[in-house]
Protein backbone atom coordinates (compact mmCIF):
# COMPACT_ATOMS: atom_id res chain seq x y z
CA UNK A 1 0.00 0.00 0.00
CA UNK A 2 0.84 3.31 -0.69
CA UNK A 3 0.28 6.35 1.44
CA UNK A 4 1.19 9.63 0.34
CA UNK A 5 0.45 12.25 3.01
CA UNK A 6 0.94 16.54 2.57
CA UNK A 7 3.31 16.07 -0.19
CA UNK A 8 4.87 19.29 -0.76
CA UNK A 9 7.54 19.96 -3.95
CA UNK A 10 9.44 22.10 -5.67
CA UNK A 11 11.81 22.70 -8.42
CA UNK A 12 13.77 26.26 -7.12
CA UNK A 13 11.04 28.37 -6.43
CA UNK A 14 8.15 27.30 -8.26
CA UNK A 15 6.26 24.77 -6.49
CA UNK A 16 5.22 21.71 -7.84
CA UNK A 17 3.44 19.53 -6.05
CA UNK A 18 1.03 21.71 -3.45
CA UNK A 19 -0.10 18.97 -0.52
CA UNK A 20 -1.13 15.45 -2.56
CA UNK A 21 -2.90 13.22 -0.10
CA UNK A 22 -3.61 9.91 -1.48
CA UNK A 23 -3.97 6.67 -0.82
CA UNK A 24 -3.24 3.25 -3.58
CA UNK A 25 -4.56 0.20 -2.53
CA UNK A 26 -2.62 -2.92 -2.41
CA UNK A 27 -3.45 -4.78 -6.23
CA UNK A 28 -5.41 -2.21 -7.33
CA UNK A 29 -5.18 0.07 -10.99
CA UNK A 30 -4.43 3.13 -10.09
CA UNK A 31 -5.07 6.08 -12.76
CA UNK A 32 -3.20 9.98 -12.49
CA UNK A 33 -5.03 11.75 -14.88
CA UNK A 34 -3.65 15.51 -15.35
CA UNK A 35 -2.69 17.58 -18.13
CA UNK A 36 0.89 18.04 -19.24
CA UNK A 37 2.85 19.68 -16.19
CA UNK A 38 0.25 19.02 -14.04
CA UNK A 39 3.25 17.23 -12.00
CA UNK A 40 2.15 13.74 -12.56
CA UNK A 41 6.05 13.10 -13.34
CA UNK A 42 7.23 14.74 -10.16
CA UNK A 43 4.44 13.10 -8.07
CA UNK A 44 5.56 9.26 -9.40
CA UNK A 45 9.67 10.33 -8.75
CA UNK A 46 8.75 10.96 -5.06
CA UNK A 47 7.18 7.05 -5.11
CA UNK A 48 10.94 5.76 -4.74
CA UNK A 49 12.43 8.39 -3.10
CA UNK A 50 14.21 9.55 -6.56
CA UNK A 51 12.89 12.86 -5.04
CA UNK A 52 12.64 13.71 -1.82
CA UNK A 53 9.49 15.71 -0.54
CA UNK A 54 9.89 19.89 0.99
CA UNK A 55 6.95 18.77 3.13
CA UNK A 56 4.91 15.78 3.88
CA UNK A 57 6.06 11.93 3.52
CA UNK A 58 5.50 9.34 0.83
CA UNK A 59 4.91 5.62 2.70
CA UNK A 60 5.35 2.21 0.65
CA UNK A 61 4.03 -0.20 2.77
CA UNK A 62 5.17 1.47 5.61
CA UNK A 63 8.60 2.59 5.31
CA UNK A 64 9.26 6.14 4.17
CA UNK A 65 10.29 6.31 0.57
CA UNK A 66 12.61 9.44 1.35
CA UNK A 67 14.45 7.29 3.89
CA UNK A 68 14.37 3.79 3.30
CA UNK A 69 15.17 4.08 -0.83
CA UNK A 70 16.66 0.98 -0.37
CA UNK A 71 14.13 -0.87 -0.14
CA UNK A 72 11.43 1.03 -1.76
CA UNK A 73 13.44 1.26 -4.79
CA UNK A 74 13.20 -3.01 -4.72
CA UNK A 75 9.31 -2.96 -3.98
CA UNK A 76 8.45 0.01 -6.65
CA UNK A 77 9.42 -0.38 -10.15
CA UNK A 78 8.82 3.16 -12.88
CA UNK A 79 8.95 2.83 -16.50
CA UNK A 80 9.66 6.46 -17.42
CA UNK A 81 8.31 7.95 -20.21
CA UNK A 82 10.82 7.91 -22.64
CA UNK A 83 12.13 4.79 -23.51
CA UNK A 84 15.49 6.24 -24.28
CA UNK A 85 16.43 7.78 -20.96
CA UNK A 86 15.57 4.06 -18.83
CA UNK A 87 17.35 2.08 -21.25
CA UNK A 88 21.32 3.07 -21.71
CA UNK A 89 23.31 -0.31 -22.34
CA UNK A 90 24.01 -1.29 -25.96
CA UNK A 91 21.88 -4.59 -25.79
CA UNK A 92 18.44 -5.96 -24.54
CA UNK A 93 19.99 -8.31 -22.90
CA UNK A 94 22.06 -5.74 -20.38
CA UNK A 95 19.53 -3.51 -20.01
CA UNK A 96 17.53 -6.03 -19.19
CA UNK A 97 19.99 -7.53 -16.51
CA UNK A 98 21.06 -4.59 -14.87
CA UNK A 99 18.77 -4.48 -12.06
CA UNK A 100 18.70 -8.24 -11.47
CA UNK A 101 22.60 -7.90 -11.47
CA UNK A 102 22.40 -5.02 -9.18
CA UNK A 103 20.40 -7.19 -6.92
CA UNK A 104 23.10 -9.77 -6.80
CA UNK A 105 22.02 -12.41 -9.28
CA UNK A 106 24.66 -14.05 -11.48
CA UNK A 107 25.72 -16.46 -14.74
CA UNK A 108 22.62 -18.77 -15.02
CA UNK A 109 20.00 -17.27 -12.77
CA UNK A 110 20.30 -13.66 -14.07
CA UNK A 111 19.90 -15.08 -17.61
CA UNK A 112 16.89 -16.92 -16.94
CA UNK A 113 15.36 -14.10 -14.78
CA UNK A 114 16.23 -11.65 -18.27
CA UNK A 115 14.52 -14.24 -20.62
CA UNK A 116 11.05 -14.45 -17.65
CA UNK A 117 11.09 -10.49 -17.99
CA UNK A 118 11.11 -10.78 -21.74
CA UNK A 119 8.77 -13.41 -22.36
CA UNK A 120 6.02 -11.76 -20.12
CA UNK A 121 6.33 -9.27 -22.83
CA UNK A 122 6.90 -11.26 -25.31
CA UNK A 123 9.90 -10.49 -26.65
CA UNK A 124 12.62 -13.01 -26.05
CA UNK A 125 13.77 -13.00 -29.35
CA UNK A 126 15.17 -9.95 -28.92
CA UNK A 127 17.57 -10.75 -26.02
CA UNK A 128 20.66 -9.99 -28.23
CA UNK A 129 19.46 -7.05 -30.36
CA UNK A 130 21.11 -3.54 -30.25
CA UNK A 131 19.23 -0.92 -28.51
CA UNK A 132 19.66 1.41 -30.89
CA UNK A 133 18.30 -0.49 -33.71
CA UNK A 134 14.68 -0.88 -31.99
CA UNK A 135 11.46 0.93 -32.78
CA UNK A 136 10.50 3.40 -29.91
CA UNK A 137 7.13 1.01 -29.43
CA UNK A 138 10.01 -1.66 -28.89
CA UNK A 139 11.93 0.48 -26.82
CA UNK A 140 9.09 1.04 -24.44
CA UNK A 141 8.22 -2.28 -24.25
CA UNK A 142 12.12 -3.26 -23.57
CA UNK A 143 11.99 -0.41 -20.79
CA UNK A 144 9.21 -2.52 -18.96
CA UNK A 145 11.09 -5.56 -19.16
CA UNK A 146 13.74 -3.78 -16.92
CA UNK A 147 11.54 -3.05 -14.75
CA UNK A 148 10.05 -6.41 -14.61
CA UNK A 149 12.75 -8.19 -14.42
CA UNK A 150 13.32 -6.80 -10.88
CA UNK A 151 9.67 -8.85 -9.65
CA UNK A 152 8.77 -5.47 -7.54
CA UNK A 153 5.21 -5.50 -6.36
CA UNK A 154 4.34 -2.02 -7.45
CA UNK A 155 4.69 -0.89 -11.23
CA UNK A 156 4.81 2.45 -11.62
CA UNK A 157 3.85 3.98 -15.41
CA UNK A 158 4.34 6.98 -16.59
CA UNK A 159 2.88 7.85 -19.96
CA UNK A 160 2.87 4.23 -20.98
CA UNK A 161 0.51 5.33 -24.23
CA UNK A 162 2.53 8.25 -25.25
CA UNK A 163 3.91 8.71 -28.76
CA UNK A 164 2.83 5.06 -29.65
CA UNK A 165 0.98 4.13 -32.64
CA UNK A 166 -2.32 1.72 -32.55
CA UNK A 167 -0.67 -1.40 -32.08
CA UNK A 168 2.00 -0.14 -30.00
CA UNK A 169 -0.98 1.32 -27.34
CA UNK A 170 -2.83 -2.32 -27.86
CA UNK A 171 0.24 -4.43 -27.11
CA UNK A 172 1.33 -1.68 -24.10
CA UNK A 173 -2.23 -2.52 -23.05
CA UNK A 174 -2.07 -6.19 -22.82
CA UNK A 175 0.52 -6.13 -20.52
CA UNK A 176 -1.01 -4.08 -18.10
CA UNK A 177 -4.16 -6.38 -18.22
CA UNK A 178 -1.46 -9.44 -18.02
CA UNK A 179 -0.24 -7.59 -14.76
CA UNK A 180 -3.43 -6.48 -13.52
CA UNK A 181 -4.62 -8.44 -9.78
CA UNK A 182 -0.48 -9.64 -9.66
CA UNK A 183 1.20 -6.25 -8.89
CA UNK A 184 -0.33 -2.87 -7.83
CA UNK A 185 -0.46 -0.72 -10.88
CA UNK A 186 -0.06 3.11 -10.56
CA UNK A 187 -0.54 4.23 -14.46
CA UNK A 188 -0.14 8.77 -15.39
CA UNK A 189 -1.89 9.66 -18.71
CA UNK A 190 -3.31 12.91 -20.30
CA UNK A 191 -5.49 10.73 -22.29
CA UNK A 192 -8.88 9.39 -20.53
CA UNK A 193 -9.66 6.80 -22.36
CA UNK A 194 -6.90 4.83 -21.66
CA UNK A 195 -7.25 5.15 -18.01
CA UNK A 196 -10.75 3.11 -18.46
CA UNK A 197 -9.24 -0.11 -17.58
CA UNK A 198 -8.20 1.67 -13.69
CA UNK A 199 -10.27 0.73 -11.03
CA UNK A 200 -9.37 4.44 -9.51
CA UNK A 201 -8.19 7.16 -10.89
CA UNK A 202 -7.35 10.36 -9.59
CA UNK A 203 -6.95 13.98 -11.63
CA UNK A 204 -4.84 16.15 -10.54
CA UNK A 205 -3.79 19.47 -11.78
CA UNK A 206 -1.39 22.25 -10.52
CA UNK A 207 0.24 20.25 -8.19
CA UNK A 208 -3.22 19.31 -6.22
CA UNK A 209 -5.40 16.26 -6.19
CA UNK A 210 -8.80 17.48 -7.84
CA UNK A 211 -11.32 15.05 -7.64
CA UNK A 212 -10.52 10.77 -6.78
CA UNK A 213 -13.19 7.84 -7.53
CA UNK A 214 -13.90 5.24 -9.81
CA UNK A 215 -13.64 6.01 -13.63
CA UNK A 216 -17.15 6.60 -13.64
CA UNK A 217 -16.56 8.97 -11.08
CA UNK A 218 -14.25 10.92 -12.69
CA UNK A 219 -14.93 10.42 -16.06
CA UNK A 220 -18.64 11.46 -16.50
CA UNK A 221 -17.93 15.03 -15.41
CA UNK A 222 -17.12 15.89 -18.88
CA UNK A 223 -17.28 19.96 -17.81
CA UNK A 224 -14.17 19.02 -15.39
CA UNK A 225 -12.37 17.47 -17.33
CA UNK A 226 -12.79 20.07 -20.10
CA UNK A 227 -11.82 22.43 -17.58
CA UNK A 228 -8.51 21.09 -16.51
CA UNK A 229 -7.13 20.65 -20.53
CA UNK A 230 -8.20 17.40 -20.89
CA UNK A 231 -9.73 16.01 -24.46
CA UNK A 232 -12.70 13.84 -23.80
CA UNK A 233 -12.85 11.64 -26.54
CA UNK A 234 -16.71 11.61 -27.93
CA UNK A 235 -17.15 7.69 -27.72
CA UNK A 236 -16.43 8.23 -23.92
CA UNK A 237 -18.81 11.32 -24.26
CA UNK A 238 -21.37 9.66 -26.17
CA UNK A 239 -21.82 6.71 -23.39
CA UNK A 240 -22.32 9.41 -20.65
CA UNK A 241 -24.88 11.30 -22.69
CA UNK A 242 -26.70 8.17 -23.32
CA UNK A 243 -26.56 7.44 -19.29
CA UNK A 244 -24.29 4.68 -19.81
CA UNK A 245 -21.36 3.50 -17.52
CA UNK A 246 -17.82 4.43 -19.46
CA UNK A 247 -16.64 0.78 -20.42
CA UNK A 248 -13.14 -0.27 -19.86
CA UNK A 249 -12.72 -2.24 -23.22
CA UNK A 250 -14.63 -2.77 -26.87
CA UNK A 251 -16.15 -5.86 -26.00
CA UNK A 252 -17.60 -4.14 -22.59
CA UNK A 253 -18.42 -1.39 -25.14
CA UNK A 254 -20.42 -3.34 -27.48
CA UNK A 255 -22.51 -4.92 -24.92
CA UNK A 256 -23.55 -2.03 -23.34
CA UNK A 257 -24.39 -0.59 -26.58
CA UNK A 258 -26.40 -4.07 -27.21
CA UNK A 259 -28.06 -3.92 -24.10
CA UNK A 260 -29.05 -0.16 -24.33
CA UNK A 261 -30.45 -1.11 -27.92
CA UNK A 262 -32.62 -4.00 -26.67
CA UNK A 263 -33.82 -1.95 -24.17
CA UNK A 264 -34.91 0.84 -26.10
CA UNK A 265 -36.36 -1.23 -29.21
CA UNK A 266 -38.77 -2.39 -26.56
CA UNK B 1 37.30 -8.60 -11.66
CA UNK B 2 38.44 -7.44 -14.59
CA UNK B 3 38.54 -3.81 -13.93
CA UNK B 4 42.18 -4.03 -11.90
CA UNK B 5 43.47 -5.74 -14.81
CA UNK B 6 42.14 -3.05 -17.31
CA UNK B 7 43.31 -0.05 -15.29
CA UNK B 8 46.66 -1.43 -14.97
CA UNK B 9 46.73 -2.98 -18.63
CA UNK B 10 46.27 1.06 -19.86
CA UNK B 11 48.13 2.92 -17.14
CA UNK B 12 51.58 0.50 -18.12
CA UNK B 13 50.53 0.89 -21.81
CA UNK B 14 50.37 4.48 -22.08
CA UNK B 15 53.47 4.82 -20.09
CA UNK B 16 56.02 2.75 -22.16
CA UNK B 17 58.55 4.38 -24.31
CA UNK B 18 59.52 1.52 -26.66
CA UNK B 19 58.03 -0.32 -28.98
CA UNK B 20 59.63 -4.07 -28.12
CA UNK B 21 57.80 -3.15 -24.82
CA UNK B 22 54.21 -2.67 -26.49
CA UNK B 23 54.48 -5.69 -28.89
CA UNK B 24 54.48 -7.63 -25.39
CA UNK B 25 51.20 -5.88 -24.31
CA UNK B 26 50.41 -6.20 -27.86
CA UNK B 27 50.91 -10.48 -27.11
CA UNK B 28 48.90 -10.13 -23.84
CA UNK B 29 46.13 -8.77 -25.63
CA UNK B 30 46.34 -11.74 -28.30
CA UNK B 31 45.65 -13.72 -25.71
CA UNK B 32 43.13 -12.04 -23.86
CA UNK B 33 41.16 -12.27 -28.12
CA UNK B 34 41.95 -16.04 -27.25
CA UNK B 35 40.69 -16.46 -23.82
CA UNK B 36 37.09 -13.75 -23.90
CA UNK B 37 36.59 -15.32 -27.81
CA UNK B 38 34.92 -12.21 -28.87
CA UNK B 39 31.79 -11.82 -31.45
CA UNK B 40 33.40 -11.32 -34.96
CA UNK B 41 31.73 -7.58 -34.69
CA UNK B 42 34.51 -6.68 -32.63
CA UNK B 43 36.81 -6.66 -34.94
CA UNK B 44 35.24 -4.64 -36.99
CA UNK B 45 34.80 -2.10 -34.02
CA UNK B 46 38.73 -3.00 -33.20
CA UNK B 47 39.76 -2.06 -37.19
CA UNK B 48 37.88 1.41 -37.11
CA UNK B 49 39.23 1.85 -34.18
CA UNK B 50 43.01 1.83 -35.61
CA UNK B 51 42.30 3.85 -38.67
CA UNK B 52 40.91 6.54 -36.50
CA UNK B 53 43.54 6.40 -34.11
CA UNK B 54 45.95 6.11 -37.08
CA UNK B 55 44.75 8.94 -38.91
CA UNK B 56 44.73 11.49 -35.46
CA UNK B 57 48.43 10.49 -35.18
CA UNK B 58 49.33 10.96 -38.68
CA UNK B 59 50.44 14.25 -38.17
CA UNK B 60 53.43 12.51 -36.06
CA UNK B 61 55.24 10.89 -39.28
CA UNK B 62 56.46 14.29 -40.22
CA UNK B 63 58.80 15.05 -36.80
CA UNK B 64 61.98 16.21 -37.43
CA UNK B 65 64.85 13.76 -38.21
CA UNK B 66 66.31 11.16 -40.26
CA UNK B 67 64.24 12.36 -43.79
CA UNK B 68 62.91 8.85 -45.34
CA UNK B 69 60.42 10.11 -47.79
CA UNK B 70 59.33 13.18 -48.96
CA UNK B 71 55.97 14.06 -49.76
CA UNK B 72 53.72 17.09 -51.30
CA UNK B 73 52.78 18.11 -47.17
CA UNK B 74 56.43 17.43 -46.23
CA UNK B 75 58.97 15.07 -45.12
CA UNK B 76 58.26 11.64 -43.29
CA UNK B 77 61.08 10.96 -41.07
CA UNK B 78 62.81 7.76 -39.16
CA UNK B 79 61.63 9.14 -35.82
CA UNK B 80 58.48 10.21 -37.29
CA UNK B 81 57.51 6.68 -37.92
CA UNK B 82 58.81 5.60 -34.66
CA UNK B 83 56.52 8.07 -32.56
CA UNK B 84 54.07 7.07 -34.91
CA UNK B 85 53.62 3.93 -34.24
CA UNK B 86 54.40 4.44 -30.56
CA UNK B 87 51.38 6.91 -30.60
CA UNK B 88 49.32 4.82 -32.06
CA UNK B 89 50.09 1.61 -29.90
CA UNK B 90 49.53 2.96 -27.02
CA UNK B 91 46.32 4.43 -27.94
CA UNK B 92 44.99 1.13 -29.48
CA UNK B 93 46.04 -0.85 -27.33
CA UNK B 94 44.92 0.88 -24.27
CA UNK B 95 41.78 1.22 -25.90
CA UNK B 96 41.27 -1.88 -27.49
CA UNK B 97 41.57 -3.61 -24.65
CA UNK B 98 38.76 -1.60 -22.69
CA UNK B 99 36.33 -1.99 -25.91
CA UNK B 100 37.42 -6.12 -25.95
CA UNK B 101 36.55 -6.57 -22.40
CA UNK B 102 33.48 -4.21 -21.88
CA UNK B 103 31.99 -5.60 -25.03
CA UNK B 104 32.50 -9.08 -24.12
CA UNK B 105 31.29 -8.72 -20.64
CA UNK B 106 29.06 -6.43 -21.11
CA UNK B 107 29.87 -2.72 -20.02
CA UNK B 108 26.65 -2.46 -16.87
CA UNK B 109 29.25 -5.36 -15.99
CA UNK B 110 32.04 -3.18 -15.47
CA UNK B 111 29.97 -0.29 -13.83
CA UNK B 112 29.10 -2.69 -11.43
CA UNK B 113 32.57 -4.11 -10.74
CA UNK B 114 33.58 -0.24 -10.45
CA UNK B 115 31.17 0.12 -7.90
CA UNK B 116 31.88 -2.78 -5.95
CA UNK B 117 35.55 -1.66 -6.20
CA UNK B 118 33.77 1.62 -4.10
CA UNK B 119 35.44 3.98 -7.08
CA UNK B 120 34.27 7.20 -6.52
CA UNK B 121 30.62 7.80 -7.74
CA UNK B 122 31.07 10.88 -9.87
CA UNK B 123 34.01 8.62 -12.13
CA UNK B 124 31.60 5.67 -12.38
CA UNK B 125 28.84 7.95 -13.82
CA UNK B 126 30.84 10.19 -15.81
CA UNK B 127 32.32 7.32 -17.54
CA UNK B 128 28.81 5.65 -17.55
CA UNK B 129 27.48 8.71 -19.63
CA UNK B 130 31.00 9.51 -21.63
CA UNK B 131 29.58 5.58 -22.94
CA UNK B 132 26.40 6.52 -23.60
CA UNK B 133 27.26 9.78 -24.87
CA UNK B 134 29.25 8.12 -27.36
CA UNK B 135 26.46 5.88 -28.50
CA UNK B 136 23.86 8.60 -29.01
CA UNK B 137 26.91 10.77 -30.44
CA UNK B 138 27.41 8.31 -33.10
CA UNK B 139 23.59 7.42 -33.57
CA UNK B 140 22.66 11.00 -33.39
CA UNK B 141 25.01 12.69 -35.46
CA UNK B 142 24.23 9.99 -38.10
CA UNK B 143 20.32 11.33 -38.53
CA UNK B 144 21.42 14.75 -38.12
CA UNK B 145 24.12 14.50 -40.87
CA UNK B 146 21.69 12.86 -42.59
CA UNK B 147 19.13 15.57 -42.67
CA UNK B 148 21.85 17.98 -43.33
CA UNK B 149 23.15 16.27 -46.44
CA UNK B 150 19.92 15.82 -47.49
CA UNK B 151 19.33 20.00 -47.71
CA UNK B 152 23.01 20.98 -47.74
CA UNK B 153 22.71 21.28 -51.72
CA UNK B 154 24.37 23.73 -53.06
CA UNK B 155 26.15 25.53 -49.71
CA UNK B 156 30.28 26.09 -49.65
CA UNK B 157 32.44 23.91 -48.16
CA UNK B 158 33.09 26.27 -45.73
CA UNK B 159 30.13 26.59 -45.12
CA UNK B 160 29.28 23.10 -45.02
CA UNK B 161 31.80 22.44 -41.90
CA UNK B 162 30.46 25.39 -40.06
CA UNK B 163 26.79 23.53 -40.20
CA UNK B 164 28.45 20.33 -38.96
CA UNK B 165 29.85 22.32 -36.08
CA UNK B 166 27.49 23.60 -34.94
CA UNK B 167 25.26 20.09 -34.66
CA UNK B 168 27.46 18.11 -33.13
CA UNK B 169 27.83 20.99 -30.58
CA UNK B 170 23.74 20.32 -30.37
CA UNK B 171 24.26 16.91 -30.06
CA UNK B 172 26.52 17.31 -27.10
CA UNK B 173 23.95 19.33 -25.72
CA UNK B 174 21.12 17.46 -26.23
CA UNK B 175 23.06 13.85 -24.48
CA UNK B 176 23.81 15.85 -21.56
CA UNK B 177 19.86 17.16 -21.24
CA UNK B 178 19.57 13.41 -20.78
CA UNK B 179 22.18 12.53 -18.25
CA UNK B 180 20.03 13.43 -15.09
CA UNK B 181 16.86 10.71 -16.50
CA UNK B 182 19.46 8.20 -17.08
CA UNK B 183 20.72 8.26 -13.50
CA UNK B 184 17.48 8.39 -12.15
CA UNK B 185 16.84 4.89 -14.11
CA UNK B 186 20.51 3.14 -12.82
CA UNK B 187 19.19 4.51 -9.58
CA UNK B 188 15.83 3.23 -9.81
CA UNK B 189 17.19 -0.31 -10.49
CA UNK B 190 19.56 -0.45 -7.32
CA UNK B 191 22.78 1.14 -9.09
CA UNK B 192 24.86 1.83 -5.67
CA UNK B 193 21.73 0.71 -3.30
CA UNK B 194 21.64 -2.87 -3.11
CA UNK B 195 24.44 -5.15 -1.85
CA UNK B 196 26.77 -6.78 -4.43
CA UNK B 197 28.25 -10.17 -4.02
CA UNK B 198 30.96 -11.68 -6.36
CA UNK B 199 30.02 -14.90 -6.88
CA UNK B 200 32.15 -16.26 -9.25
CA UNK B 201 36.16 -15.72 -8.80
CA UNK B 202 37.48 -15.19 -12.25
CA UNK B 203 40.99 -16.75 -12.88
CA UNK B 204 41.41 -14.92 -15.96
CA UNK B 205 42.04 -11.93 -14.96
CA UNK B 206 43.72 -11.90 -11.75
CA UNK B 207 46.22 -14.45 -14.29
CA UNK B 208 46.68 -11.90 -16.52
CA UNK B 209 47.27 -8.68 -14.44
CA UNK B 210 50.08 -10.99 -12.58
CA UNK B 211 51.59 -11.76 -16.41
CA UNK B 212 51.28 -8.02 -17.02
CA UNK B 213 52.96 -6.88 -13.74
CA UNK B 214 55.77 -9.58 -14.43
CA UNK B 215 56.44 -8.65 -17.86
CA UNK B 216 57.37 -4.97 -16.90
CA UNK B 217 58.93 -5.80 -14.08
CA UNK B 218 61.90 -8.10 -16.17
N1 LIG C 1 13.86 19.16 -13.62
C1 LIG C 1 12.97 20.16 -13.56
N2 LIG C 1 13.36 21.41 -13.24
C2 LIG C 1 12.49 22.42 -13.16
N3 LIG C 1 11.17 22.30 -13.41
C3 LIG C 1 10.70 21.11 -13.73
C4 LIG C 1 11.57 19.96 -13.84
N4 LIG C 1 10.82 18.90 -14.18
C5 LIG C 1 9.56 19.35 -14.30
N5 LIG C 1 9.47 20.66 -14.04
C6 LIG C 1 8.24 21.47 -14.04
O1 LIG C 1 7.35 20.89 -13.14
C7 LIG C 1 6.02 20.96 -13.62
C8 LIG C 1 5.39 19.59 -13.58
O2 LIG C 1 6.08 18.74 -14.47
P1 LIG C 1 5.75 17.20 -14.61
O3 LIG C 1 5.74 16.58 -13.27
O4 LIG C 1 6.71 16.66 -15.60
O5 LIG C 1 4.29 17.24 -15.22
P2 LIG C 1 3.48 16.12 -15.99
O6 LIG C 1 4.25 14.85 -15.88
O7 LIG C 1 2.16 16.06 -15.32
O8 LIG C 1 3.35 16.58 -17.40
C9 LIG C 1 6.10 21.55 -15.03
O9 LIG C 1 5.72 22.88 -14.96
C10 LIG C 1 7.55 21.44 -15.39
O10 LIG C 1 7.96 22.49 -16.20
MG1 LIG D 1 5.10 13.68 -17.32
Amino acid sequence: MIEIKDLHFSYGESEILKGINLKIRKGEVFGLLGPNGAGKSTLLLHLNGLLKPKRGTVIVDGLDASKNSKEVRRKVGIVFQDPNDQLFSPTVFEDVAFGPYNLGLRGEDLKERVLEALKLIGMESYIHREIKHLSFGEKKRIAIATVLAMKPGILVFDEPFANLDFKGKQMIRNIIEKLKGEKTIILASHEVEYLTLCDRIALIDEGKIVKVGTPKQVLSDVKLLRKHNLDVPPLIELFLSLGLEVPKDLEEAKKSIGNFLSQNSK
Amino acid sequence: MYLPFLLIYALLVVTRKSLIELAYFGVVLGCLILMLKPKKSIFKHLGFLLGFEGFLFILALFNPGEVILVTPIGAITKEGIYSFFLLLGRAFLSSSVVVLVSNSLGFSKILAEMETLKFPRILVLTLAFTYRYLDLFKDEALRMKRALDSRAFGIGKLEYYKKLGALIGEIFARAYLRNEKIYMSMLSRGFGEFPKFETKKDIIPIALTMIVLLGVLL
